[in-house]
């Protein structure tokens, strides 16, 4: 049955999440993919000091999670996994870039912090958007939905069968560490030196096995194409929500909404 | 019906390690009979299942599929009517959701709609698993997976089947399933395994190999009263053969 490294590893949440039904489930994969990607692009293409034009798009994320019942903690959760790597890429700009460009409070705060910020927000943005859409799609549906669109064969597949073993892997690994685990009580066998012999073997097991499965799809007469067989049906209705929201990303992106709110805001209250 | 039988001629196969793992082997099989083989681990079974639907080519010798010899220009036709089910279904079971991967031989094989859907379904209520049909292969058990692997073999309506270790990891109750339904096939069947218990119901002949050579092929029952044969080959007769542990009586 269900394989109790699965829960303990967050796998597959995401995959159950898509089973739900909600009003953005129902919505057309290949039409929530186009919406995804205007909004990605709208928000990298952002200037690199730009951070207060991010705003909106926030909005967007916030309308749309508790419209399709997805919980805000795991998009959190997620998105926290691979901030690492976003910190990592915008780390060292405060200190390339130390032109201060305004003062806070007294502070000078310099154009490399600004860029650091944006860079941040920029990814949280696409990563939560990205976390939301396969949480509201699936990923086999959103591999298939890619194909359709003319995403090139190789890659789709080489995504479905990453996904497929991924369970399988990280059943194995947690597998492995609870032998390890169990043959080093009270002792600190975890060093590097462990952990490195538990990858190797790890990858080579991997290896042994994209052998026996690329020996299972020529037994079945495979000619380089694994694309599941879904129907997609898009109602006017999906269509309407994409062009609306697409032409909502380009607003926010060409137009300069914030400032325009705030001295709309000053202008009625003055 | 000439265009069923497996017919292996002196075949020989070197890893290309130089692993030596089949010596020289010669056999037989003609349409419907069900033949177990049997053999040590390593003695060669997995070999030459792999050489019966060209996945390995025989370094020397030549292997026959009914009208065709396996080589490159045949193999399409060869895997149409060999299916092949492996010993982990996990490396069977690759599609996103069990109905994907039944249907992905039938797809493979030119078929679509209507005809790729009926295919599906025949082959799921074959094996009772229809209600399965859009689970992940990672949410299904043991039994359930074997089960899905065979299906979409099936839904391939091959004329023979191989089966690699078909009853390993299996409860005791998911393996009396697993024998009924061999037992129910009219299929060709090879069948690679250490439940000789299995092979006792299911095939009426058996074939020991041995370090990369076919020690014995003959009635199964005559094979598994052959004491030395097994013990030369290390294997021990199946308990149903042997008497009963609390009173000692024989079998029968």
């Amino acid at each position: 049955m269900h394989d109790p490294a699965l829960g303990y590893r967050g796998l597959g949440q995401l995959d159950e999440l898509s089973l739900a039904d909600s009003p953005v489930h129902r919505i057309d994969p290949r039409v929530k993919l186009v919406t995804f990607m205007t909004f990605a692009v709208c928000i990298v293409s952002f200037p690199k000091y730009e951070v207060a034009r991010l705003a909106p798009y926030t909005l967007f994320l916030a309308f749309i999670l508790p419209l399709a019942r997805v919980p805000f903690t795991l998009v959190a959760a997620k998105v926290a996994l691979v901030l690492p790597l976003a910190l990592l890429t915008a780390a060292f700009n405060p200190f390339y870039d130390r032109q201060p460009v305004v003062t806070v409070f007294d502070l000078p705060v310099t154009g490399g912090m600004i860029s650091f910020v944006s860079i941040i927000v920029k990814f949280v943005l696409t990563a939560a958007g990205a976390v939301t859409l396969v949480a509201v799609t699936g990923f086999n549906d959103l591999c298939a939905a890619m194909g359709r669109l003319g995403v090139p064969n190789v890659l789709t597949t080489q995504l479905l069968l990453l996904h497929r073993y991924l369970f399988t892997l990280s059943a194995e690994a947690a597998h492995m560490r609870r032998a390890r685990d169990l043959r080093s009580p009270g002792t600190d066998a975890h060093g590097i030196r462990t952990a490195s012999a538990v990858l190797g073997h790890l990858l080579l097991r991997t290896y042994a096995r994209a052998e026996r499965i690329h020996l299972a799809m020529l037994s079945r007469s495979w000619r380089g194409d694994i694309l599941p067989h879904r129907s997609f049906r898009s109602r006017p209705a999906d269509w309407v929500f994409c062009v609306l929201t697409c032409a909502l990303f380009i607003a926010w992106r060409v137009m300069d909404m914030t400032s325009a709110l705030g001295s709309l805001a000053l202008g009625v209250l003055g | 019906m000439s265009h069923h039988i497996v017919e292996l001629k002196d075949v020989t196969y070197v890893y290309p390690d130089g692993t030596e793992a089949l010596k020289g082997v010669s056999l037989k099989i003609t349409h419907g009979e069900a033949v177990a083989l049997v053999g040590a681990n390593g003695a060669g079974k997995s070999t030459l299942l792999l050489n019966l639907n060209g996945c390995l080519m025989p370094t020397s010798g030549s292997v026959r599929i009914g009208d065709y010899p396996v080589t490159q220009a045949t193999l399409a036709n060869v895997r149409r009517t060999v299916g092949t089910i492996f010993q982990d279904p996990d490396d069977q079971l690759f599609m996103p959701t069990l109905g994907d991967d039944v249907s992905f031989g039938p797809y493979n094989l030119g078929l679509r709609g209507e005809e790729l859907r009926r295919r599906v379904d025949e082959a799921l209520a074959r094996m009772g698993i229809e209600h399965l049909r859009n689970r992940p292969p990672y949410r299904l058990s043991a039994g359930e997976k074997r089960r899905g692997a065979i299906a979409s073999v099936l839904a391939m309506t091959p004329d023979i089947l191989i089966l690699d270790e078909p009853t390993t990891g299996l409860d005791p109750r998911g393996r009396r399933q697993m024998i009924e339904i061999l037992k129910g096939f009219a299929h060709t069947r090879i069948i690679a395994t250490h439940d000789l218990d299995l092979v006792l119901e299911v095939c009426p002949r058996t074939v020991v190999l041995s370090e990369g050579s076919i020690r014995a092929d003959g009635p199964t029952l005559e094979i598994f009263r052959d004491a030395d044969l097994l013990e030369r080959c290390s294997l021990e007769p199946p308990l149903s053969l042997k008497g009963c542990p609390v009173c000692g009586k024989g079998p029968g």
